[in-house]
């Protein structure tokens, strides 16, 4: 029986402390893409990281690069449909994973804002371990049963 | 409320529990990079963890801190009140200081005064 992913928060205050998941451990989390078509090299690069889509390093990025190798996630599926909502440029698609210890895939929770991830893997990998993708965007028909914001 | 800046691919770069620092951490940053005004965001986040409004461009977000005229005007009288100005009671010689003075009685019209 697998069990729901837990850790400790830490303060961003160093580099994040990479977090490894245990074995039969599932983590599921939310992700932000730019297609439903899991077999589209689109939606694979949905998950590639700012350093591997070649943008500049931000702010913190400059401090704790780590940062820049990962990719933001949702602990909830409610949380990245409204991300996606209130910030439509980066995908009208939120993909669900469900991430184990096989996927190679190592996370850190962030103390703020509650339930946001960034997770460190393989973008292929990554993108295999996602189980379903639903369509958040405000001119198409809303899938998720959450109301249209905005 | 937390404040998250995300970049164009939608990773995050830094988050705040002030809006004022998570403001002025975006301009600081278009300052040094200001092509980064057109991929940041910064996005309000509750207590639950959930968007608060809309995204905002770092070329959109409000200035850090906003001056207003009472602003100016404490700034140009701040010189003027550190100045230590002289203890004027010590220049008031003892005898003013010690001195006591008779009342006068005061002046009332006669009656035939009034009466006139």
């Amino acid at each position: 029986m697998c069990s729901l992913s837990r850790c400790q928060t830490a303060p961003m205050e160093s580099e994040p402390e990479q977090t490894e998941l245990a074995e039969g451990e599932v983590l599921v989390v939310y992700r932000i893409v730019r297609t439903a078509d899991s077999e589209s090299p689109e939606f694979a690069g949905s998950f590639k990281s700012s350093w591997e889509l070649g943008l500049p390093p931000r702010g913190r990025e400059r401090t704790y690069p780590l940062i820049r190798r990962g990719v933001s996630v949702w602990e909830t599926q409610e949380a990245a449909i409204r991300t996606a909502l209130s910030y439509p440029q980066i995908g009208h698609y939120v993909a669900e994973l469900r991430l184990t210890r096989e996927t190679g895939a190592t996370y850190y929770r962030w103390e703020k804002p509650s339930g946001h991830l960034t997770i460190w893997g393989d973008a292929l990998n990554l993108a295999s371990s996602a189980v379903d993708t639903i369509c958040v965007d405000k001119g198409s028909e809303n899938k998720s049963g959450l109301p249209n914001t905005g | 409320m937390d404040y998250l800046i995300l970049d164009s691919a939608g990773n995050a770069v830094a988050c705040f529990e002030d809006e004022v620092k998570a403001r002025a951490t975006v301009h600081a940053i278009v300052a040094v990079e200001p092509e980064a005004a057109d991929s940041l965001v910064l996005l309000a986040y509750d207590e639950d963890g959930l968007p608060v409004g809309n995204a905002v461009r770092a070329v959109d977000v409000p200035p850090a801190f906003e001056i207003t005229t009472q602003d100016v005007f404490q700034a140009l009288l701040k010189p003027v009140q550190a100045m230590k100005l002289p203890d004027w009671t010590q220049m008031v010689p003892d005898w003013a200081q010690t001195k006591t003075f008779k009342t006068l009685p005061v002046w009332e019209p006669s009656p035939e005064t009034a009466r006139a």
